[in-house]
């Protein structure tokens, strides 16, 4: 294959075939050989060097014509014929008009091409028509090119983002009504929208960048437009989608050929190798993309703070003009008077330098002196002094703005969130969240209690108040040990047994008092058999002493030793329990008699120090002792747990009252009806009696009506007078399944003490 | 080159020859059709009844496919033979694509000819990466998804043919050239307008007109990296401007016939050449580059407008791009194919860079490394090109550079010319750098 060539002159061999790039070469001209040693040049026959032209284009005859006539270029007429681009269009100078200013700088241009193009439909000669025929018919004000053009583009825009297959039932497309409705919806990232935003923010009207056409017709905003022209220009939008068979009014690319070979699809989207997802990499780009959210936040702030500083460089510099006319003015005014005084109101003063802020106040104090004098050219120093404070705190936002960032980067927990959902997501801090989903909370408990309020016209709601109801409850189990320790705070607890409910309208009254409800105030409910009348004892702990309230867990015992130590004992209500120390010491003795004694003593002495301090033992260790509140066990925070146990406990209360009460009324209805007609009975049974004994007996007649009649009074009240309503509760006798009797009286003391 | 040699059906995909009737006419055929006087072979790719009438769309052997054109029934020369397609054309095809799906057949990396010691095989130049054989379909769109701007294949019998006849530009009436992918409701149209500023195109002179009355765009959007008295240059991110990049790629494929427009143009950075009226910049002409090219190449499309060839523009791109390449401190070569056009320009610029630097040099000595560095060509264009000069000669035992009293007239008259040049200090341009995940692109 290495076969070397022959060189053609010489007819020796030309050995080297290789080169080196980094081989001096020595570069001879001709004019320095003479002819002799031209002989010697050899140079390898020239091969076919490639040329880099695709192989089928390579031979074709105008390129090799000239690649034949001179190895270099096509210094001869030859050259590669190609269509014409000579010809020029005429009407160019029609479409090009405006003048371009060259800044002295290179520009510098981020912008899309759409941000410099207007409304991006652009009415064609069809939509001339339509609007040409539209503006004639149509008596209402004229529909404007450009107002045109903006329904057209948000019918376009509305559709393809709604309707993206449409193309395959054009005649589904989406009705007016639903169009409007969808673009009310305001779409916060639409050019049209940012411009608005930012002239609201910025309070610049109007509002126009360097991309806008300059002479920018006032477009009627396009709900408004819609409402005058929607019907017929829809109408004739969708004429023309139909005809388009669903795709897009005008002409554009295809990008998506799912056909390699679909020629007219171009552009097409390379699908790039998916990032594996770590966790690490999610923290980070979460953490990325927080810090950019405070850069741009920062920047936005920045930016705006120029351009309100700009905006008062403006004004000061209108203002110093207006000076400069008026003293203008004052100039010739006082020509035409002969005033002859000083000029020194007519001359510009020197900008005196702002104050630094400190001694502003003083400033102030000197005003009114020289304020006569001075007070035209005043009104730029306060403009500057106003444009410097500005700028200080353009340079104090960030800072301070960058130090609570960091702050909050710092506790910003970890949070996940689909890769999807990451670029349209505002980012908020946890905390944030959190709080606002607590106040959440809160608001639908509030207003779910609202709601409640309106539905329960006519009842009285119990829950309203605090103290109220008040719940007469009874240990269940009779296993438990020790009552004290039952978390009085759930009456929805399987331990207990509520039995009646009590109600007092005033009870604020008298815990303020301090003193026992009257019984008459109390209003008693209960769906079993009422027991006794339950009436809620209520202490203040600064004024009454005997007062029955549940043991505590322990007690505590402060005495002072030797040398002042202050030892704090605990005692607790039960035995210490057992536990090694014990058995080694009764180990010891048994086995000697003779440190008995010694031990013992020490035993004693051991357990007297020790004495106080186990909260555990009871008599039997294994039985199993109430634990903590059990909601505290999934370590809920108390906040949520508070609102979470509150709605729950305020809803079951109230669900389970309001049903007996609802209950307790319908049964007292039935029987109160039941014994009018039982009464209307006896007393046609008494009247067909009195019929038929009348003439026979009249004077007990008399008597037997007045009976029926107090026996039906006696009755009636029932329960809602209270006085019977006592009395009908001291009749029955005291059932209580308490194994202790203080137990009982003690939950209930509890109960009411929680509750005040 | 007479075109009766290959009457004999010289090429394997050749069938029968006959002397045939209009009727018998189909595509793929070839026939003898009468071009500015001159009988030329030429293949029918295209056969339409417009108006009750044939017209055929025609592609002249051995001529470019932009001399393509569309002819009436009395241009084709039935007193000759036609020779017709052989009808198994597609079977014999298939195998070589099984082929070329083989690991061997991978593309060359352009360095490839050069040795670790920086030998080089001067019977062996394979300069221009090219593929030695056909590339499938498939490995061409891999290829393309990670690299380079320019297919070896046309895609379909579709794209054979030009589809646009008139384009309007500026005050321009420019004939295209080849098939681009403009929407194909727009083939329909006699002109299509296309804005001299965004590129943007239409159908509809009244859209144009709405579009011109709105529009304020007056330059290339994007950064202005280089301004003489005579022309700027502006950069442009292919992933930043989609639709500003997409139109210049749309307006490209009407002249450039290797461009493949497939996938979009993120990966891709265009510098644009300009020049300055009352009105603004008008794009002149532009380059494309890949963001960061695995093959080394410092250039992947480029195209004076045909309204301004032909009046040394080109040449001025070519020089810039090795500008930046300098900047960049990196040597750099075209990607290939190259078009005819392509080739002339870059081959003159070669070869006027080459013996500039060589009649200029202060010393009698160089190496081919130091003309690389200096030029920012690669050392193969150098080797190449000084091949084609025949510069490269063996004197006494050893390489040496013969430069020629032809050579150096030639340089003479080049000083006189006073031809325009890049400035390099007016270059305000650092290389820009992209991070891995800005170039996901090309995974």
């Amino acid at each position: 294959m290495v076969a070397p060539t022959l060189s053609g002159s010489a007819g020796s061999r030309f050995r080297q075939r290789k080169i080196s790039t980094k081989q001096t070469l020595q570069i001879l001209k001709q004019s320095q050989l003479s002819d002799i040693d031209n002989e010697d040049l050899q140079q390898r026959d020239i091969q076919e060097i490639e040329t880099g032209v695709d192989k089928n284009e390579e031979d074709e005859e105008h390129l090799q014509k000239i690649l034949k006539n001179s190895g270099i270029t096509s210094t001869s007429n030859s050259y590669i014929p190609t269509p014409d681009a000579s010809k020029v269009w005429d009407e160019a100078a029609k479409f090009y008009t405006g003048k371009f200013v060259e800044p002295e700088s290179y520009i510098k241009s981020s912008c899309q091409v759409e941000d410099y193009s207007g409304c991006l439909y652009n009415m064609d000669e069809e939509d001339d028509k339509f609007l040409e025929t539209f503006n004639k018919s149509n008596k209402k004000e004229k529909l404007t090119d450009d107002e045109f053009e903006s329904i057209m583009f948000n019918f376009e825009k509305y559709i393809t983002e709604k309707q993206p297959f449409l193309i395959t039932d054009p005649s589904q497309i989406l009705p007016l009504d639903e169009i409007k409705e969808g673009l009310k919806s305001v779409d916060k990232l639409s050019v049209e929208n940012v411009t608005k935003t930012l002239s609201d923010e910025l309070k610049i009207h109007p509002f126009i960048t360097m991309f806008d056409p300059k002479v920018s017709e006032n477009i009627r905003p396009i709900s408004e437009l819609l409402r005058l022209y929607g019907n017929e220009v829809y109408e004739f939008y969708k004429k023309r989608k139909i005809l388009r068979n669903g795709k897009s009014v005008h002409p554009t690319l295809k990008f998506n050929g799912d056909d390699d070979s679909d020629a007219y699809a171009c552009f097409r989207q390379r699908q790039f190798r998916q990032q594996r997802k770590t966790r690490r990499a999610d923290t980070q780009s979460s953490e990325k993309l927080i810090k950019l959210y405070q850069e741009l936040k920062a920047t936005k702030e920045l930016t705006f703070l120029v351009a309100e500083r700009e905006q008062k460089r403006l004004e000061a510099i209108q203002v110093e003009r207006e000076i400069f006319e008026l003293r203008c003015k004052v100039k010739v005014m006082k020509r035409e008077l002969g005033i002859t005084d000083s000029d020194e109101d007519l001359v510009a003063h020197k900008k005196k330098k702002p104050v630094p802020p400190p001694p502003q106040p003083q400033e102030v104090k000197e005003e009114p002196t020289k304020k006569e004098k001075k007070g035209l050219s005043k009104v730029g120093n306060n403009v500057n002094t106003q444009d410097k404070s500005n700028s200080k705190t353009t340079t104090n936002g960030p800072v301070e703005d960058s130090a609570g960032s960091d702050q909050s980067q710092q506790f910003q927990p970890y949070v996940k969130l689909p890769p999807s959902k990451i670029p349209d997501l505002e980012l908020e801090s946890v905390q944030r969240l959190l709080q606002n989903k607590e106040l959440s909370v809160k608001r639908y408990v509030e207003e779910k209690l609202k709601k409640r309020k309106q539905t329960d016209l006519g009842f009285t709601n119990f829950t309203d108040e605090t103290n109220n109801p008040y719940f007469e409850i009874f240990l269940q189990n009779q296993n438990v040990l020790d009552a004290s320790h039952i978390p009085y705070s759930s009456i929805s607890s399987s331990f207990f047994d509520v039995q009646s409910y009590g109600y007092i309208p005033d009870i604020d009254k008298y815990i303020e008092k301090g003193t026992t409800a009257n019984e008459n105030d109390i209003l008693l409910f209960s769906n079993r058999e009422i027991t006794k009348k339950c009436q809620p004892e209520s202490y203040n702990p600064l004024y009454s002493e005997n007062v029955l309230t549940s043991d505590s867990l322990y007690t505590l015992r402060k005495r002072i030793g030797r040398y002042g130590q202050v030892f704090i004992d605990r005692k607790a209500m039960v035995k210490k329990p057992y536990n090694g120390i014990n058995e080694f010491l009764n180990l010891g003795e048994d086995s000697d008699i003779d440190q008995d004694i010694e031990s013992i003593e020490e035993k004693e002495r051991f357990e007297d120090r020790w004495k106080y301090d186990s909260d555990l033992g009871l008599q039997d260790i294994d039985a199993e002792l109430f634990s903590d509140d059990p909601s505290k066990l999934n370590s809920i925070s108390n906040e949520t747990q508070v609102i979470r146990f509150g709605g729950m406990l305020l809803s079951k209360a109230y669900d389970t009252l309001r049903e007996s009460v609802i209950n307790h009324r319908n049964s007292l209805i039935v029987q109160m009806q039941r014994m009018q007609v039982q009464a209307q009975q006896k007393q046609q049974q008494l009247q067909a009696q009195q019929a038929a004994e009348a003439l026979a007996k009249n004077d007990k007649n008399s008597a037997n009506g007045s009976a029926a009649n107090s026996r039906q009074s006696s009755q009636q009240p029932n329960s809602s007078n209270p006085s019977t309503q006592v009395k009908y509760n001291n009749q029955s006798s005291h059932v209580s399944p308490s194994p202790k009797s203080s137990s009982v009286s003690q939950v209930n003391n509890t109960q009411v003490k929680a509750e005040s | 080159m007479t075109t009766g040699d290959k009457k004999d059906g010289l090429l394997s995909n050749e069938g029968e020859s006959k002397i045939a009737t209009v009727d018998e006419l189909i595509i793929g055929c070839k026939c003898f059709v009468e071009r500015d006087g001159e009988q030329r072979q030429a293949e029918l790719l295209s056969i339409v009844t417009k108006k009750g009438r044939k017209v055929f769309y025609v592609h002249y052997v051995e001529f470019n496919k932009r001399l393509d054109e569309w002819i009436e029934l009395p241009r084709i020369n039935f007193a000759k033979p036609v020779i017709f397609p052989k009808p198994e054309v597609k079977k014999e095809k298939a195998p070589p694509k099984q082929k070329s799906t083989n690991k061997k057949q991978k593309v060359q990396l352009i360095n490839s000819t050069v040795q670790e010691d920086g030998l080089m095989d001067l019977d062996n130049l394979n300069v221009q990466g090219l593929p030695n054989d056909d590339i499938s379909r498939e490995d061409e769109i891999e290829k393309l998804r990670t690299s380079g701007s320019m297919a070896q294949t046309t895609s379909s019998e579709v794209s054979k043919v030009r589809n646009l006849t008139k384009v309007i530009m500026g005050n321009h009436e420019i004939e295209p050239w080849y098939f681009s992918p403009y929407p194909i409701e727009l083939t329909e149209e006699d002109v299509i307008y296309i804005d001299d500023f965004s590129l943007n195109f239409f159908g509809s002179k009244r859209q144009f007109e709405r579009f011109r009355s709105k529009c304020t765009l007056r330059h290339p959007p994007g950064n202005e990296i280089y301004r003489d008295d005579y022309i700027s240059f502006f950069e442009i991110d292919g992933r930043k401007q989609r639709t500003w990049c997409r139109n210049i790629c749309l307006f490209t494929k009407l002249f450039l016939d290797h461009k493949t427009l497939y996938y979009d143009v993120d990966p891709f950075l265009f510098y644009c050449m300009t020049r300055r009226d009352e009105q603004g910049h008008h794009l002149v002409g532009y380059f494309s580059k890949e963001k960061e090219s695995a093959e080394g190449y410092n250039l992947a499309c480029i195209l004076t407008l045909p309204q301004y060839q032909r009046m040394g523009y080109g040449r001025l791109l070519i020089e810039f791009s090795y500008e930046l390449s300098k900047k960049e401190g990196k040597v750099g070569s075209p990607e290939k194919p190259l078009s005819d056009l392509g080739l002339l320009s870059y081959r003159a610029y070669w070869s006027d860079t080459i013996i500039k630097l060589l009649i200029e040099n202060e010393n009698d000595y160089i190496t081919i490394d130091e003309i690389s560095s200096r030029t920012s060509m690669t050392t193969t264009d150098i080797l190449h090109t000084s091949q084609t000069l025949s510069i490269l000669k063996y004197f006494k035992g050893q390489h040496v550079i013969y430069l020629t009293d032809q050579i150096v007239e030639q340089y003479e008259k080049l000083k006189l010319k006073k031809r325009r040049s890049i400035d390099a200090n007016l270059l305000i341009w650092k290389p820009p750098v992209f991070t891995a995940a800005q170039l996901r692109f090309g995974w």
